[in-house]
């Protein structure tokens, strides 16, 4: 996936569409994707900016090595998921992942479901919640996310990596899209085309 | 003189034995009990002002370190073969193992309480993925329990049978084991904590230095606590353990402090992401657990009283001091596993550090408390079912008194 930054309007519909999809526990303020208000600059040269955050999809996935019990696994097209009937809680992941995109869907959070969702809840047992680019729940066909289908701004752009013609491929080869932190060494798969409002040096900046 | 008179008894126990063993039973298991209520009570309240590990995870360290710490203590005994001035310690070894495996169950009732579905925790094995250091954790604690279990069998065993006494090294090999299984539970112990990108006050190869350290520390002063009820009125033995544990300590205080200034200082030149860590324990929100319980009274006083319990063969100092690094030990594993989870960098488009503020839930203090009135259960139920007086003999199933 690639964010465009400039085109973010910041309406939350995302994280929406996120929430009712997978049914997210929006009570704790836990969510699978946000968009972050970023102002940024002193008065008079200031910026406001929307990030859209959700989970990296890295390649190299900290959270997947330290799952103990191999709930944490990497699917087709590279997309990690975790399998709640095996994951134990023990949210080392939670620990590992740098980017803050876990969060424990606890026993609470099943009977409050409840209460917003109905009775049929796609959450059955405890575990570690994160992005999954909607997989598996995604309607037929599409294999496209919730908060992609419903970006009013075209901001998020997703598509087969290994596809050429892909504009997420285009947009991955000619370098617009950057990793952030490569650093880490995690090779994330969601990245992010900074665009005319923030150049990659003037992140270190603000 | 009087006549004592004949007591009801089971299997050769007395009413007084047969009354500690029910009780510790009952203690044991009230307080398994009320752990797991403290766990319930747990899960069902919100996670919005939650850490992923807190006081359950921090009681884990704890008492997992005090265990191998006392083996460490115990190797000086059974590896580097020394007995005591008049053998004291002879008389002294096989409580040390039996406290050092006893400590092993509030750490365990702790870890798995620390899961959201405690009971799955066999997942670990049978879907276990090599990566995971807990994954390790899990085996090398196992391991390390199972050790010290075959140390305790053969310690007792040979007081019954010559054969195992005859065996010259068996002493020094099941000790050289025990020893190698202490040092892999506390390098990967370290390497839990220490191989997070996410985390960096955590993130390096110091941690496991730094645990073992800490585990001599507890673990002789929890030895010294444990042990004192039953040698404290032989004067020989008090008299070595007052010198022993308080040049342990001592010891112990020196290189820990060295060891920790050194990491803070190395955390100095992080300055983005580790040193927030630091300045909040030395200067902010985390400065009275640190300077107030984990330096002054973990540390400082404990210096000065186990100063005084050697030189004048102090008791009472020494007991102290003993009571102080305990209460320090765990002030400093909390500051240790609590402040880098309240100021947790998080990368994206730029650092972001969190500022948070963690306060134990009810329902893991109450976890805690129990774990922690389990523990002295465990060990008194050792004490009287296991022969662990030196040439004390088994009198059933070749184990028990």
């Amino acid at each position: 996936m690639a964010v465009l930054i400039d085109q973010c309007l910041g309406c939350d519909a995302c994280v929406a569409a996120c929430t009712i999809e997978n049914q997210t526990p929006f009570w704790e303020e836990l969510w699978r994707t946000h968009v972050e208000d970023v102002e940024m600059g002193t008065y008079p040269d200031t910026q406001r900016i929307f990030v859209p955050r959700l989970c990296m999809q890295c390649e190299n996935p900290p959270c997947y090595y330290v799952c103990p019990t191999g709930a944490t696994q990497i699917v087709e097209g590279g997309i990690v998921v975790v399998d709640e009937y095996k994951c134990i809680g023990c949210q080392y992941c939670v620990e590992a992942c740098p980017f803050g995109a876990r969060y424990m869907y606890t026993y609470e959070d099943m009977q409050k479901a409840k209460s917003y969702y109905g009775e049929n809840t796609i959450h059955v047992e405890p575990h570690v919640d994160k992005c999954t680019f909607c997989y598996e729940t995604a309607p037929d066909g599409t294999n496209t996310p919730a908060c992609v289908r419903s970006c009013v701004g075209g901001a998020r752009v997703f598509g087969c990596l290994d596809n050429p013609d892909e504009k997420v491929t285009q947009l991955f080869e000619t370098g617009q899209a950057v990793e952030l932190n490569p650093e880490l060494g995690v090779k994330a798969k969601v990245r992010y085309v900074l665009g005319k409002s923030l150049s990659e040096g003037e992140v270190d900046n603000f | 003189m009087k006549e004592e008179k004949p007591g009801f008894s089971i299997l050769g126990y007395s009413t007084k034995q047969i009354t500690i063993i029910v009780t510790s039973l009952i203690v044991i298991l009230a307080m398994a009990y009320i752990a797991f209520y403290g766990y319930n009570l747990d899960q069902i309240q919100e996670q919005i002002f939650n850490i992923p590990w807190g006081l359950d995870v921090v009681g884990y360290t704890y008492f997992a370190l005090m265990a191998t710490g006392s083996s460490i203590v115990n190797s000086v005994y059974t590896i580097f073969g020394y007995k005591g001035e008049k053998g004291e310690y002879t008389k002294m070894i096989k409580y040390g193992v039996w406290f050092s495996l006893a400590t092993i169950f509030p750490a365990w009732l702790m870890v798995l309480l620390s899961l959201a579905k405690p009971f799955d925790f066999v997942y670990i094995l049978l879907f276990h993925r090599i990566s995971s250091r807990i994954t390790w954790m899990a085996l090398l604690y196992t391991f390390f329990a199972l050790m010290l279990v075959i140390e305790l069998l053969y310690m007792v065993l040979s007081e019954s049978f010559d054969r195992f006494k005859q065996l010259k090294y068996g002493e020094f090999a099941i000790g050289i084991l025990v020893l190698i299984a202490t040092v892999a539970v506390h390098t990967n112990l370290g390497e839990v904590f220490g191989s997070l990108i996410s985390m960096p006050a955590w993130y390096g190869p110091w941690l496991a230095l730094y645990f073992i350290l800490s585990a001599v520390l507890l673990g002789a002063a929890g030895q010294f606590i444990f042990l004192l009820p039953i040698f404290g009125k032989n004067k020989d033995i008090k008299s070595f353990m007052v010198k022993y544990y308080n040049l342990l300590f001592l010891i112990g205080i020196s290189v820990y402090s060295l060891d920790f200034i050194w990491i803070v200082i190395s955390g100095w030149y992080s300055r983005e992401t580790i040193w927030p860590v630091y300045y909040s324990m030395l200067y902010g929100s985390g400065s009275f657990m640190f300077w107030g319980i984990e330096v002054f009274l973990g540390l400082i006083i404990p210096i000065a009283l186990s100063t005084y319990g050697v030189i004048k063969r102090n008791l009472t100092a020494s007991t102290l001091s003993a009571v102080f690094l305990l209460i320090g030990g765990f002030a400093s594993k909390y500051t240790l596993i609590i402040l880098p989870q309240e100021l947790r960098p998080y990368v994206w488009l730029t650092l972001q550090i969190s500022s948070f503020t963690y306060t134990p839930p009810i329902g893991l203090i109450i976890m805690f408390a129990a774990a922690t009135i389990l523990w002295p259960a465990v060990y008194v139920l050792g004490l009287e079912i296991l022969p662990l007086e030196e040439n004390e003999r088994a009198k059933h199933l070749w184990i028990f008194k």
